[in-house]
């Protein structure tokens, strides 16, 4: 909200500066935004007339005036589009000094001398609109110093006021908060008598105390309405309000110098004379002062005539009952109501005012008659006319008495602060209409309820908060509390995932991090069923509608864009939620490409980020996870397994699905070429795009511990043998059956080579494995190796694999 | 054979011996081939010793330790000749022309944690030495966890403050991981202390300095007796350990729903060490002259939030707290641009070393 100092100041007798003020306000909780300096900060700038006007030789945009301070004529240079001969207008002159540490000199403007500036409003720091040049008024004399004949200097600072406090949204409300917490008199407040004129022929009619518990109104009569004197113009100019006319204007004044919202009807306009503060009746609609029409229910309050609304209550008049300089009887009102009903209506009709966001956060219930009074007083003076006493209905509940101590509020901060001085906090506190009583029999205590206009405090944690503030937060010590246990530590799915992610970037996986939200269509490419899908009811935009089902989607953009970046060598993972299918789940995946290092001087160093090797940094990241590597099913039974998601992603020749307990928890293979393609993957990058992704929701918490297995003392032999199979056995066969071979004392067995080719027959291919032998008990000896070859090669011998000769 | 036979040998495999050039020998094999000759199974020597028990026992006695002394004159000849060679081979090794010591060295292939995990991390870290569990929650929540239960009542101003993304049900996105703390305290009785990291989404429109997801760390500590003081305590040593023992920290007032008395809780300016200027003279942009920046938010949990998980406020006290990760992990690196940590580009990702945890020490 917009603080004007000089504004501040009728209400609270100060001298700092509005730096301190702001440090002051800051050290409170209300955070200044900005400081902006507003009026006649400059020097050497008169009145000025303009004698004649040419366009500059050299600059279309730009005149050449001649200007007359009365005494002198100077040539001036200048470029708005607004001059007319004959107009005044400030002259800023050589050596004057403008707002923001301009100083006006001699020069030549595109080869035209000019000595001095005709001035806007801006740049005179009196206004933040850019219309031009400011034009004075005709009749004001010719030389005079500008400084002294416009307006008023202030400091505008923008305070930040939160939610909790609504009482503090207006000049006196500020003044009075300063007041009493850093025990400043505030000016005597008077509240005008106005002679009695006698009660309208008007009558309210409040439907819901709950919705209006205070409305009073006022009729004025023969006023005439007009422009307001300059002084209100610039006041509400400066806390950015234009001025319409002097009755609109005096309400606005009054909400920014008290807070109270107001509303004027013209009572002309108004059917009947008696105001009906309703909810609307389906079907009601009202065009309101924003030139919109609203269409009206019966969430909605409003101020209705005896025929229709007349006003959203609370938030905005109607178009047709507005004061306009034709008008001569106004209807005033000044109300408090519901802040949830309002909000409810701000939120369903998407419209907001000043007046409504006072409302919605709480307005003083004894604020309406007061602020009544002030502005009929002030309409008068301004308008004429003379006004009726006020009708009204109230209906004020008392802020509740909070019970407590000074030792209670010590003990809540953790503070030492002197009771005396807590006591003191309470006394000026419930000061300006609240109360504070000690408690008969109990020491120490005290019972306090807040003025009317402190809705927040409710609790003894709000009257900590209120001593804290002013007695400062800089003030309570530090302390530590005391070590707690058992020991911290993560579990569960979140130890998990740490551990996971731990081991994939110790396999050279960077992390990644995207948004959960994306676009319908990617996730449609992932074979996704859109009805499973989590959808957002308010996105940002197109690209960011859906939750993500899989991460995958948001990897293969981060892999385009580093393609379209120049790198093309990376593995990155990414853990976080996917939603599908009513659940959260927790997923891990990952894309790899290119080469590790993708460029090396010694060839033979650069390995390939190829499925193997994915696969291989997969099988050891989830060691200890009990799964199993089978290919991809190609036709599961469960259409709705949980990999449906995003199977269409994966190469179905080219992946495996990882089991736990028979059930797939992950999967890991080759880009899909169609997906690829639609993703926009080159065909070079596409033919070693690696992806893969686990629901880490379907794995058991944590790996089992390893288990140790003593080794034998003795020495090993290592044999390497080939042999020729048929080409589409799988290694796992051929695994199986050394296996079934049941030779006691082979250690390991590792594949050397596979070679298809010269001397080997067609549809058949060589593996050379080394087995490695040995016992516990005795080194082994050569003939006992020879035996057991001879063993597994006979068992080899029924997969139709034979020794190579 | 008889004794002078025999000597007569002797001397003659001494003269060989001698004609032998040892510094002339310059590799192993020939040394090797050299002692063979002489000491090999049927070295000229070793038959010659061999062939001494054909003598008498006098002239054994006599002839013997001579020849015993010529044998063990001449492997130490050997061996010192060997060490000579060995001496040598080094030498010319280590004279030779060098490896190009600037060639790239191959790094391991290793990867990294993304900034903000690492932020994350240490935060996490830091808090668990002082006793925080790391607690989760889902990134769907209801009205009730992420608002009503920590006094944010449906049509309360307060909620502009969170700009919510709605979903199906009357679901919505979490816009703060509070309600990590409420499922917490419904599932335990007190002492607890706990912090609750991850993501969070705020309906805001993406810029430099706005994300619509982002990530928090928050913590809770419920016991008896926790006051404000202890608040201030936590946070200090917390931002020290974070951010260097010489930083400043101050407290402010503001207001959170969830908290009473609640506060703002700013550090001294990191580039400017809190003196508002920069090191050029200037004025210190990032702190606006003032010589702190804000970096989280705190407060003693309202009383109304241990009623809606059913603690006794009367009874139990706590405080709560939140910081940005994103906000940290910029001023950490002085990344200018949020999205930054949303492209995913690996020149970016790679930049980040392990954050050092230096209050070890």
């Amino acid at each position: 909200m917009k603080i004007s100092l000089s504004w501040l100041k009728e209400h609270l007798e100060f001298n700092f500066s509005a730096e301190d003020l702001a440090e002051k306000l800051g050290n409170l909780g209300f955070e200044v935004e900005s400081i902006e300096r507003k009026g006649p900060y400059f020097k050497g700038v008169v009145s000025a007339q303009i004698l004649q006007i040419e366009k500059h030789p050299n600059a279309d945009r730009l005149s050449v005036c001649q200007v007359t301070d009365g005494s002198d004529k100077f040539t001036i240079v200048c470029g708005a589009q607004n001059i007319a001969v004959g107009q005044k207008v400030p002259l800023a002159k050589v050596g004057a000094d403008l707002p923001g540490g301009m100083k006006i000199s001699r020069s030549k403007i595109r080869g035209v001398e000019s000595s001095g500036m005709i001035c806007s409003g801006k740049e005179l720091g009196l206004g933040s609109e850019n219309g031009g040049i400011l034009v004075l008024d005709s009749k004001l004399d010719l030389g005079k110093d500008m400084s002294l004949a416009l307006g008023e200097k202030t400091e505008i600072l923008d305070v930040a006021i939160l939610p909790n406090r609504p009482d503090c949204l207006s000049h006196l409300g500020l003044a009075r908060e300063l007041s009493w917490s850093l025990n400043i008199p505030l000016k005597p407040f008077k509240i005008p008598e106005l002679a009695s004129q006698g009660l309208p022929d008007w009558k309210i009619s409040v439907a819901s105390k709950e919705d209006c518990p205070v409305y009073v109104g006022r009729v004025f009569e023969n006023l005439s309405v007009g422009p307001s004197p300059s002084w209100l113009v610039d006041r509400l100019g400066s806390v950015g309000i234009k001025s319409i006319n002097n009755v609109v204007d005096v309400t606005n004044y009054i909400l920014m110098d008290l807070g109270q919202p107001l509303h004027v009807f013209d009572a002309d306009v108004l059917e009947g004379t008696e105001i009906f503060i309703r909810r609307a009746c389906a079907g009601e609609s009202l065009v309101a002062l924003d030139d919109k029409k609203y269409d009206l229910n019966s969430d909605v309050l409003v101020i209705a005539d005896k025929n229709s609304p007349q006003a959203i209550a609370g938030v905005m008049g109607g178009l047709s009952s507005a004061v306009l300089s034709k008008t001569k009887r106004v209807f005033l009102e000044s109300a408090s109501f519901n802040a949830a009903l309002i909000r409810r209506t701000t939120q369903a009709l998407r419209l907001k005012s000043e007046s409504s966001y006072r409302f919605e956060r709480g307005t003083d219930p004894e604020l309406p008659e007061i602020a009544s009074l002030k502005a009929a007083e002030l309409i008068l003076s301004l308008a004429g006319g003379k006004v009726s006493d006020a009708v009204s209905q109230k209906n004020i509940k008392r802020n509740p008495a909070i019970v407590t101590s000074a030792f209670q509020i010590n003990q809540a901060l953790g503070s030492d602060f002197k009771p005396a001085d807590i006591e003191d906090v309470f006394l000026r506190l419930s000061g300006n209409g609240g109360s504070l009583e000690r408690k008969e029999g109990k020491d120490g205590f005290f019972s306090l309820a807040a003025p009317s206009y402190r809705l927040d405090i409710e609790s003894r944690a709000d009257l900590a908060e209120e001593v804290a503030r002013v007695l400062g937060y800089q003030k309570i010590p530090v302390h530590y509390p005391k070590i707690s246990f058992p020991p911290a530590r993560k579990t569960g799915s979140a130890a998990r995932v740490d551990l996971l992610s731990r081991r994939l970037k110790e396999t050279g996986f960077f992390e990644a991090y995207n948004y959960d939200f994306i676009s319908l269509a990617d996730f449609e490419l992932c074979g996704a069923k859109t009805a499973k899908g989590v959808r957002l009811k308010n996105p940002l935009s197109e690209d960011m509608t859906i939750l993500r089902p899989t991460l995958l989607t948001g990897l293969l953009r981060n892999a385009q864009y580093n393609f379209n970046h120049g790198n093309f060598s990376f593995r990155l993972f990414e853990k976080g939620a996917g939603f599908y299918d009513g659940r959260e789940n927790q997923l891990l995946s990952g894309i790899a490409v290119g080469k590790f290092p993708e460029i090396y001087w010694k060839k033979e160093r650069s390995a390939e980020n190829d499925f193997y090797g994915v696969l291989g940094a997969l099988v050891d990241s989830f060691s200890g996870f009990e799964l199993d590597c089978f290919p991809l099913d190609p036709d599961p039974e469960d259409p709705d397994l949980d990999s449906s998601r995003i199977r269409a992603l994966f190469h179905p020749k080219k992946t495996v699905e990882f089991r736990f307990k028979g059930k797939v928890v992950g999967l890991c293979g080759l880009l899909h070429p169609q997906s690829a393609a639609r993703w926009d993957i080159s065909p070079q990058q596409r033919e070693g795009v690696f992806i893969f992704e686990f629901n880490l929701s379907l794995l058991k918490k944590l790996p089992s511990p390893a288990s140790f297995k003593p080794l034998s003392e003795f020495p090993a032999a290592w044999r390497d043998i080939s042999v020729v199979l048929a080409e589409e056995i799988p290694y796992s066969s051929v695994l199986r059956a050394i296996q079934e071979s049941a030779v006691s004392g082979l250690k390991r067995v590792e594949l050397v080579d596979i070679f298809s080719g010269e001397n080997i027959e067609k549809g058949f291919k060589s593996l050379t494995l080394r087995m490695t032998f040995s016992l516990n008990d005795r080194t082994i000896t050569d003939k006992e190796v020879e035996t057991f070859l001879a063993k597994i090669l006979e068992s080899l011998k029924k997969i139709g694999a034979a020794l190579r000769s | 054979m008889n004794s002078s036979d025999w000597e007569e040998d002797l001397e003659r495999v001494v003269c060989e011996v001698s004609a032998e050039n040892f510094s002339a020998i310059l590799n192993a094999e020939d040394l090797e081939r050299l002692r063979i000759r002489f000491l090999g199974r049927k070295g000229l020597l070793t038959e010659l010793l061999k062939s001494i028990k054909d003598l008498s026992i006098e002239e054994r006695k006599l002839l013997a330790p001579k020849a015993q002394k010529i044998k063990s004159q001449l492997e130490s000849q050997i061996d010192a000749r060997m060490a000579e060679i060995e001496k040598l081979r080094f030498e010319k090794d280590l004279n030779s022309q060098g490896l190009d010591l600037s060639l790239p060295p191959l790094s391991p292939l290793r990867g990294r944690f993304h900034p903000l995990t690492q932020t994350q991390n240490q935060m996490a870290h830091i808090l668990g030495l002082m006793g925080f569990s790391w607690a989760e929650g889902p990134l769907i929540e209801d009205d009730e966890h992420n608002f009503t239960a920590l006094n944010i009542p449906e049509h309360h101003s307060a909620r502009d403050m969170l700009d919510t993304f709605y979903v199906e049900d009357s679901k919505l996105m979490r816009t703060h991981t509070s309600p990590v703390q409420i499922r917490a305290m419904r599932q335990k009785q007190p002492p607890l202390r706990i912090i609750s990291p991850g993501r969070v989404f705020r309906h805001e429109a993406i810029d430099a300095t706005h994300s619509a997801v982002f990530h928090q760390v928050e913590g809770l500590y419920v016991d008896k007796n926790v006051t404000f003081a202890d608040l201030k305590g936590t946070l200090e040593e917390f931002l020290k350990a974070l951010f260097g023992p010489e930083i400043k920290v101050r407290f402010r007032p503001s207001y959170f729903p969830f908290t009473e008395p609640s506060a703002e809780v700013d550090l001294s300016c990191l580039f400017c060490s809190g003196t508002g200027t920069g090191r050029d003279g200037r004025p210190c942009g990032i702190c606006k002259k003032t010589g702190f920046i804000e970096i989280l938010g705190a407060g003693m949990v309202h009383p109304n939030v241990f009623k809606a998980v059913g603690y006794d406020p009367e009874i139990w006290s706590g405080f709560a707290f939140g910081i940005g990760v994103e906000r940290i992990a910029m001023l950490k690196w002085q990344i200018k641009d949020i999205r930054d940590f949303y492209q995913n580009d690996v020149r970016f990702l790679s930049q980040f070393k392990d954050a050092e945890l230096a209050f070890f020490a």
